[in-house]
């Protein structure tokens, strides 16, 4: 019985010469170094940055001003506050209205009301709780009514009102006077920043920097520059369809390609990881997100590595075109931050990738819009003017600004795994349908 | 596994029984406005033969529509009874030395020669001993670890061929394999052609210098600005041509003198002057006019500076061929 | 003579290029063997001639010098408008052309604005301060998508295609020393994205000035800012070009240096943005090439800058970018063998 030689005899050998082959090539080309060895080096740079941040403590900042003693009687403002005494009279203070009560030390005024929210996913709810008795007044007793404690006007006396706005996509809070006014900067900061980094970092470090590029330096010239060289005919004068061709060139690029990138991200999510803020030792909630961008990237190298690679067989002007696609996805990513509803931004690779690190992100983090809330509901604006006269802090809290811009909620209005699953159906079904017109191009092709 | 995209069917058989290595019916090929061939029709099953043409003949387009690198605009091209560009099945049975230098010069000999005989199919060990076995065939066995851009050009072209004999072909294509060699590599590989011949495959081999052709074989095709010109054997050629007086070309500084010496000669047929210091001598019989050539200089005392044959070379036979068609 | 042969060969300072030591060296030679008229092979041989070998001293004038680097210019130039000069391609040409409109956006609207009466465009898009600066340095759209762009083009092939197929022969066997070759092949590129850059704020300038009939006043207001204006896309225009030509020089390909040239412009500047984003460090924007360029181009101008470090440190920052990319271009060339590599 002799073996029946198909034209699927073989199949498994020719994928793994031809794939050996392209990796071979590439680790012997100097170029392939130097643009993994910039993009190591410009992740390091990143984390540096980061790490550096996140070992920088935030100096605390009085956000009521009422560790302040405006009116020289030694008794602080807080505490003035709470007996309802004149903050601006030195002539009317606490000790007056009890004499045992002596001032109390200004530096219990300093970040004594954090947050205290627990929120549900009902849409309206009553949060906070005052720590600090600026709102509750309990030395006042019956002074202070209710609805003088109730500036928002829900009904509910020192509390705060948050509410999910489905129009802008993010939580509302209006919070009665004195209410969670004076949080820990230095805590918020840490935690907001940390957020902000692994989402910022995995878009545009990983999905757009290394997502495009990478492909755009190793994948162009898989056909092309074999073109060039006058040796495609070793390859395709062979007993092998030029699909394969196609398919295990583009498998070589992405066996070098898929390593690197995890152990950039491993590198990333170690170092971030360790440098967490809170109380263990490595946060490993984190990993979720970095196997969402681990993923994305992947993707977005087999997507791009695909685009790339059939753009410089086509044509000797396909790397022109090549270049120019690389600007669109730039423009596009640009969008894609700052608004990824618009529909525009969808027309792109990039924006797929990065909403599949924003489904990650919101999974993990669930309660990240709410935290934007809090850092902004920290105005010191009107809320305080009321009672101090002065504005005390015209900023939102330190980080928030950060995590507000690169913290995208999934823009395709589902839930964010089944937008994850979405995502990662687009991105294959791209790279399908691109070897695919690839191959018809390439089967017709005349190698002269 | 990967689809096979192109195909309805899956198993086919390789090859057809009794078809030939390769068959052109009426095959034309044409780059814009200039003709690559022009109608040619050929079958060629067995033994070595060899293609000759001036450049741009066509000898190129020939053999890149043989291995499937270009498509025939016209008429049908069978390789083993199979349509390369409806399968890629009957290039396990080819294979195909280009015209072109360029390799991939960051691999070793045996690295290459090895690498590509994996995609035919074959396991790593198989392909690292078939390679080495064509590597010895070729005589590069003591380089076949250095890196092939440190080959000279005669290892060059010799590797090639080893890269093209890896999986035993049964059809041989070799484009210019000559080109570029000094004259110990070329004995080398005209060589290892007339083994390859012997061996009974079918071997194809493109040149425009016909004494080279000649040392190979004598079975050859002629083609001339995309036309098949001739074909057969390269002696009913060669006597057809002597049927043609040849010429012999003096450089002298007294055409005159010498002429007058030469006109008593039986061999000679007639003389032509060219220019003042050049005198072209018609024979019919080459051999025996040039071993009497230096008595007869000699005496004249005509001070001869060069004799040549400007009629042996594939120039003057083509001028002598196309004669007829103008 | 040894001393002018190291001239030309070596580039030495201070002494005379005239090239003649080059040409002698292509046709004949200036070693004392003037008087050799032949080496004749003596006809012993039989079948064949051997030709009678005749070597002579060249003793031509040659043009000046700037007149060669001036056909070298040339050559590069005139091939964007018409054939028979460096080939650019049809891309090149419709992207160079495109990137000219964009260009010319401003003006347009702006005349558009005068048209219709409507101020407020005009305001938006007319001569003013922050305008001067945004045609030449604004980010989007020209230093995000055209100007890179053309820049990656432009310097794509422009050595590394001499370097791939050894066409740099074609330069270095002639009386032209590398250094005029790189310096010509400089100026090219640097007119060719001047005229984009530079010229079309003239064009903006001018224009404007056509379109409203302004008075004399108003051009003593303008015409410093307008010179600062130039002067700030003259640095990008010899930032961009020396990183370019440094790339090509480093490169055998076309598409290395243009992608690496992208990767530069736009890959720094993204990665300064993340970090400005989230650590508010702009420091991190000394390492983007545009960024620098606008730093300087905004303290020029007197706008308000968008960075918090000082405006000296983008200054040494474009210093130290445009000394590190000229030093690799010129050792490069140098040391380029001319051969096909």
């Amino acid at each position: 019985m002799t073996e029946k030689k198909s034209r699927y005899s073989g199949v498994d050998k020719k994928a793994a010469a031809l794939t050996g082959f392209t990796i071979r090539q590439m680790r012997t080309k100097l170029s392939t170094w130097a643009v993994m060895g910039v993009g190591m080096l410009a992740i390091l740079m990143v984390l540096l940055f980061h790490v550096d941040a996140q070992t920088r403590t935030i100096e605390d900042i009085d956000n009521d001003l009422d560790s302040y003693d405006f009116d020289g009687d030694g008794y602080p403002n807080g505490q003035e506050v709470r007996w309802l005494t004149d903050i601006r009279d030195p002539d009317d203070h606490p000790g007056l209205i009890n004499s045992s009560i002596t001032p109390d030390d200004p530096s219990l005024y300093i970040n004594e009301d954090g947050f205290d929210w627990d929120i549900d996913s009902s849409s309206l709810q009553s949060v906070g709780k005052d720590d600090d008795g600026d709102c509750e007044h309990p030395e006042a007793g019956e002074m202070v009514t209710d609805s003088q404690k109730d500036s928002n006007g829900n009904g509910i006396p020192c509390d705060i009102q948050v509410r999910w706005s489905e129009i802008e996509g993010k939580w509302q809070s209006k919070s009665d006077i004195g209410v969670d006014e004076d949080p820990d900067e230095d805590e918020y900061f840490h935690e907001a920043m940390h957020r902000a980094f692994i989402i910022g970092f995995g878009k545009v470090g990983f999905v757009l920097l290394i997502g495009i590029f990478l492909p755009l330096f190793l994948a162009t010239g898989l056909i092309r520059q074999e073109i060039e060289n006058e040796t495609l005919h070793y390859l395709v004068s062979k007993p092998i369809h030029r699909a394969e061709v196609l398919i295990y060139r583009l498998l070589g690029f992405l066996a070098i390609a898929i390593p690197y990138i995890a152990i950039l991200v491993i590198l990333s999510a170690l170092v971030v990881g360790f440098a967490a803020p809170g109380d263990s030792f490595f946060r490993i909630q984190d990993l979720g997100i970095w196997l969402g961008i681990m993923l994305a990237s992947w993707l977005m190298v087999i997507v791009y590595g695909a685009i790339f690679m059939v753009f410089g067989m086509v044509h000797r002007f396909g790397m022109i075109a090549a270049i120019i696609l690389g600007v669109w996805e730039f423009v596009l990513a640009m969008i894609t931050l700052a608004d990824p509803s618009l529909f525009i931004a969808r027309l792109s690779v990039v924006f797929w990738g990065m909403t599949i690190v924003d489904a990650c992100a919101s999974m993990i983090y669930p309660n990240t819009p709410l935290l934007i809330a809090q850092g902004r509901s920290i105005s010191g604006g009107d809320d305080f003017s009321a009672l101090t006269g002065y504005i005390s802090s015209p900023n939102n809290l330190p980080g928030t600004e950060a995590l507000n811009s690169f913290w995208n909620s999934p823009s395709l209005g589902f839930s964010p795994f089944i937008t994850l699953l979405i995502s990662v159906f687009v991105l294959l079904a791209m790279m399908i349908s691109m070897l695919f017109i690839g191959q018809a191009i390439f089967k017709g092709k005349e190698i002269s | 596994m990967i689809p096979d995209m192109s195909q309805q069917g899956g198993d086919e058989p390789i090859a057809q029984a009794d078809s030939p290595a390769i068959l052109l019916d009426h095959v034309s090929k044409w780059y814009g406005q200039v003709v690559g061939l022009n109608d040619v029709s050929i079958a060629i099953s067995g033994g070595v033969t060899g293609v000759l043409g001036m450049n741009g003949a066509g000898k190129s387009t020939l053999f890149k529509l043989l291995c499937g690198r270009i498509k025939p605009n016209q008429g049908t091209l069978r390789l083993f009874g199979i349509n390369p560009w409806q399968s890629t099945s009957p290039f396990s049975k080819i294979g195909y030395v280009s015209e072109s230098e360029r390799l991939h010069d960051w691999m070793t000999g045996l690295e290459f020669v090895s690498t590509f005989a994996r995609l035919h199919g074959l396991s790593r060990e198989e392909a690292v001993k078939q390679a080495e076995r064509v590597i010895e065939f070729v005589g590069l066995t003591d380089v076949m670890n250095k890196r092939i851009g440190k080959y000279s050009k005669g290892m060059r072209q010799r590797i090639k061929i080893a890269h093209a004999l890896v999986n035993d072909p049964e059809l041989i294509i070799l484009d210019e394999p000559l080109q570029g060699c000094d004259p110990l590599a070329r004995t080398t590989i005209m060589n290892v052609i007339r083994e390859l011949g012997a061996q009974g495959r079918t071997v194809l081999v493109s040149s425009h210098i016909l004494q080279e052709i000649e040392r190979i074989t004598e079975q050859i095709v002629i083609l001339h600005r995309g036309r098949l010109l001739a074909l057969g054997n390269l002696h009913a050629i060669r006597s057809m041509l002597d049927e043609h007086p040849h010429s012999i070309r003096l450089t002298c500084d007294n055409p005159r003198g010498i002429a007058h010496a030469l006109v008593e000669n039986d061999l000679v047929d007639g003389l032509v002057f060219e220019s003042d210091e050049s005198l072209v001598i018609k024979t019919h019989h080459l051999g025996d006019m040039h071993a009497q050539l230096p008595a007869v200089i000699h005496e004249s005392g005509v001070r001869v500076t060069g004799i040549d044959n400007p009629d042996d070379n594939l120039e003057s036979i083509l001028q002598y061929l196309t004669r007829g068609d103008s | 003579m040894s001393e002018d042969v190291d001239a030309e060969f070596l580039g030495q300072e201070g002494l005379a290029v005239t090239g003649k030591a080059r040409m002698e060296a292509a046709y004949g030679s200036g070693d004392g063997d003037e008087e050799l008229t032949a080496q004749v092979a003596q006809s012993s041989v039989v079948g064949g001639t051997i030709f009678e070998q005749k070597y002579r001293p060249w003793r031509g004038e040659l043009n000046p010098r700037w007149m060669r680097n001036w056909s070298i210019l040339r050559h590069h130039l005139l091939g964007i408008v018409k054939k028979g000069h460096k080939p650019w391609g049809w891309p090149m040409r419709m992207a160079l052309l495109s990137c000219f409109f964009v260009a010319m956006g401003d003006l347009s609207l702006a005349f558009l604005g005068t048209v219709i009466g409507d101020s407020d465009i005009y305001r938006l898009f007319g001569v003013s301060r922050g305008n001067l600066y945004g045609h030449v340095l604004g980010f989007f759209p020209r230093n995000a998508i055209c100007f890179p762009v053309i820049t990656a083009l432009l310097i794509g092939g422009m050595i590394s295609d001499d370097r791939r197929h050894g066409t740099s022969a074609v330069y270095f066997s002639r009386p032209i020393n590398r250094r005029d070759y790189t310096a010509m092949k400089f100026i090219s590129i640097a007119v060719i994205l001047g005229l984009l850059i530079v010229g079309t704020l003239v064009l903006y300038y001018v224009g404007d000035i056509l379109m409203r009939g302004e008075g004399w006043a108003w051009l003593i207001d303008t015409f410093p800012a307008f010179l600062l204006a130039a002067l700030a896309g003259t640095i990008l225009v010899f930032t961009y070009t020396s990183i370019g030509l440094a790339l090509s020089s480093v490169s055998q390909g076309r598409f290395f240096p243009a992608v690496a040239f992208m990767a530069i412009i736009l890959g720094s500047k993204l990665l300064a943005f993340l970090v400005w984003q989230l650590f508010e460090r702009s420091v991190i924007y000394l390492i983007s090439p545009y960024d620098v360029v606008a730093h300087i181009g905004q303290s020029l101008l007197g706008l308000s800058s968008d960075y918090s470090h000082p405006w000296t440190w983008s200054l040494v920052s474009m210093l130290l970018m445009n000394a590190t990319a000229l030093y690799v271009l010129t050792s490069r060339i140098a040391s380029m063998e001319v051969s096909r590599e």
